[in-house]
């Protein structure tokens, strides 16, 4: 079959077309597997950052929570020293020769 | 002559007439007395009566406020000791019990004292009122002593407590090559004074516990040595908050 100059045109353009916008399919789904995998490369690192000073936050807790329990029982402590303040400003006030019976 | 007769005549009538009357009265005279013995001893019941119901009225009312003013006192204490957040289950409801057990035992009184008829009897149930219960001058002083004993073991618990963690953390950091000595020194201090704490609450409560209404005359005593020990324990305890309070400094600085 021979084929004439027009139709050799429209085969090497529908080629040329064909061909086109197969790259240019192929460079789009390149480029949004790329960004996919840079979206989970950042996210893996963002956890890797955010999960390294939890490690070291723990390796500080004995010694940071001692300090914080300490503060606490401190002010506990405190609270209960200024309560026995009062029960014994209340013990010595107790008018005990009411109970005294030679009066009645 | 007849006059003359007549006369004589009326004249020794007027005498055996005066003689009747005069036996009839010295006949009468110890019926008469008897009479007034007798009212008089009426009256005189009477007013005993009156008084005797006087007294008991007076007694009754004068009991009834003395219960009453200890009742409200008591209660007053189990309404502290319901509120209060520092001191363990076990004490708060001791302590509750022993009060609860003063305010029945004084209402039954009051039960007694209020049906009462009996003046002796109703002597002697007032007077119960200070010498089988002493609510001012024994119960009051040692529950509320033990009270604050109560209060000052919950502090010495939550210091072992905390003690035993800085003592963790200093080990850890002398494993780690720390030199620790400084932080070991407070330590023992912090050790030293909650073991005297315990010390003085044990025979503060020890001192308490043994007052009873029986022992009145040594309840003052009692009392004051009870508070002394109480006052050497919150001392104590307040040196070993200090110690604990250097070793976190401590802690801070070397970490």
């Amino acid at each position: 079959m021979v084929l004439t100059r027009k139709r050799r045109v429209f085969l090497v353009v529908v080629s040329f077309i064909l061909i086109l916008g197969l790259s240019l399919a192929g460079c789009r789904a390149g480029r949004e597997a790329g960004r996919e995998k840079i979206k989970k490369a950042i996210t893996t690192s963002r956890e890797e950052t955010t999960a390294t000073p939890t490690e070291e936050e723990a390796e500080e807790t004995p010694q940071a929570k001692v300090i914080t329990d300490v503060d606490a029982v401190d002010d506990e402590v405190s609270k209960i020293l200024s309560e026995v303040d009062s029960d014994i400003k209340e013990i010595e006030n107790i008018d005990v020769d009411s109970d005294n019976e030679s009066g009645y | 002559m007849t006059m003359k007769m007549n006369l004589k005549f009326k004249t020794k009538l007027a005498g055996v007439v005066v003689l009747i009357i005069s036996l009839l009265i010295c006949s009468l005279l110890p019926t008469l007395a008897q009479a007034a013995r007798l009212r008089t001893a009426q009256r005189s019941n009477d007013a005993v009566v009156e008084n005797t119901t006087n007294r008991l009225e007076v007694l009754r009312k004068k009991g009834d406020h003395l219960i009453s003013v200890r009742i409200k006192a008591l209660n007053k204490g189990i309404s502290r000791l319901k509120s209060a957040v520092r001191i363990s289950d076990e004490d708060r409801d001791s302590l509750i019990s022993d009060l609860q057990t003063n305010i029945d035992g004084l209402n039954d009184l009051k039960t007694k004292i209020d049906a009462e008829t009996d003046l002796v009897a109703m002597k002697s149930e007032v007077r119960s009122i200070f010498v089988d219960f002493r609510i001012f001058m024994v119960v009051l002083p040692r529950d509320k002593g033990l009270f604050a004993v109560a209060r000052l073991n919950h502090a010495v618990g939550k210091l072992e407590n905390v003690s035993a963690k800085l003592e963790t953390a200093i080990n850890e950091l002398k494993q780690a090559g720390k030199d620790t000595s400084e932080a070991d020194g407070y330590l023992t201090a912090l050790k030293n004074d909650l073991a005297n704490a315990k010390s003085d609450i044990n025979q503060a409560e020890s001192t308490f516990s043994s007052m009873t209404p029986e022992k009145d005359d040594e309840a003052k005593s009692m009392v004051k040595s009870g508070i002394a020990f109480v006052r050497a324990a919150r001392q104590n305890i307040k040196d070993a908050i200090q110690q604990a309070r250097k070793i976190s400094t401590w802690l801070r600085n070397n970490d």
